[in-house]
């Protein structure tokens, strides 16, 4: 039936580019028990989606746009208050191995989530992709703002990033 | 430690990563199927329930008006309901078609100022609701007296009676920000009254409006 084969469509191109679920629920989720909440919420909103998804376009750079606004959305919605979490297991990614993966990985990985976690919803979506490898151009079509904005915007995280790297050093 | 060795550093843990995650298609398709638990769908499923009742509402005081029209008494009050009620249905329509064409998929400033304006509109709406719902409650007595029961609230409740109720209506208001406002962070185990309590406060309209702003900001700079 075409409902399976879109639905079997969708999970092959996911299950290619499953890191970047990981990645923003880390990046969005102060609480770890949230994962799976925003995980299944983005899964939903991927396949509610898809009929629009265009595949002359890279999947990683439609999912990241859909993974995005959904888990800002979700940081800012009531949800948080109002729903049962959903444990992570349920949400479908296994992430165990993973997370041991980011224990064992050494502080600077640590040290990076915990500096995209001090920036607004807005600006961690800018930095994701930047360290994703996303050009300016590539970045502004996504978000929705001039390159140049993206170049400036960027710029000023990374020396303030470079300045509380420096103070941590010399502490 | 510099941020450019950060970056290939992220680009290794990258490709590590991937590798290290496991998805089960299963329980992802489970997800899928049962996309009615997502929060979007819900809001929508519940602004369509809203819309149902609403027009009904409107059929059956449409009805009303029409068997009422040369009685001032009762033509009035139904007038101020049917205005309401047709307004709350328009919102909703809206609501619903809004959220029905939101494209997830669109540029990131794009949908969250959709969803920021919708969100402050629902605030405002919901506050002016719940303020105007003690001065209502006086032409629904009327209405529902003579539309249900065939009985005038005119030749049963004395006029004074009826006069106290809308000054009653009046005063409640400023008691109901008051208590929405002084007990809505309060209400940590019942978070749908505490929402509903932040709407009529008006707490949660100044954090959509600030988000509004800050995407602007975010725009221009």
């Amino acid at each position: 039936m075409p409902l399976h084969t879109d639905q079997d469509r969708l999970l092959a191109l996911v299950e290619n580019h499953k890191g970047i679920l990981y990645k923003v629920a880390n990046a969005y989720c102060r609480n770890p028990d949230d994962r799976g909440d925003l995980i299944q919420e983005i899964v939903i909103q991927l396949w509610l989606s898809f009929g629009r998804y265009d595949d002359r376009h890279k999947f990683s750079t439609w999912m990241y746009r859909v993974a995005i606004n959904v888990a800002i959305s979700f940081y800012r919605s009531e949800r948080r208050r109002i729903r049962e979490a959903v444990p992570i297991e349920d949400s479908g990614l296994e992430i165990a191995v993973a997370d041991r993966m980011l224990e064992d990985t050494g502080d600077d990985i640590r040290t990076l989530y915990q500096l995209i976690g001090q920036l607004d919803e807005l600006n961690r979506a800018l930095v994701l992709l930047y360290l994703d490898g996303y050009g300016h151009d590539e970045i502004a079509a996504i978000v929705g703002i001039t390159s140049t904005n993206v170049a400036t915007r960027i710029n000023r995280i990374k020396q303030k990033w470079q300045r509380e790297l420096d103070t941590t050093q010399h502490v | 430690m510099n941020l450019e060795n950060l970056k290939n550093q992220w680009a290794d843990y990258d490709q590590k990563l991937e590798a290290s995650l496991g998805l089960n298609q299963k329980l992802m398709r489970d997800s899928v199927l049962n996309k009615t638990n997502s929060a979007l769908q819900r809001l929508a499923r519940s602004v369509v329930i809203e819309l149902f009742v609403g027009l009904a509402t409107v059929i059956v005081l449409g009805l009303f008006i029409g068997d009422h029209i040369g009685q001032p008494m009762f033509l009035a009050p139904a007038i101020l309901l049917h205005a309401f009620v047709i307004f709350q249905v328009a919102f909703d329509g809206y609501q619903w078609a809004t959220l029905r064409n939101l494209d997830y998929s669109s540029p990131m400033l794009d949908i969250q100022k959709k969803l920021a304006k919708l969100r402050a509109e629902r605030i405002r709406v919901t506050k002016w609701t719940w303020w105007l719902a003690p001065l209502l409650w006086v032409p629904l007595l009327i209405v529902a007296l003579k539309g249900l029961f065939g009985v005038s609230a005119y030749a049963v409740l004395n006029t004074n009676w009826l006069i106290a109720n809308v000054l009653f209506g009046v005063a409640v208001i400023p008691l109901m920000v008051w208590v929405s406002k002084r007990y809505a962070d309060r209400m940590n185990r019942s978070p749908r009254i505490q929402r509903l309590m932040d709407d009529i406060a008006g707490g949660d309209l100044k954090a959509a409006t600030a988000f509004l702003d800050e995407l602007s900001r975010f725009e221009k700079e």
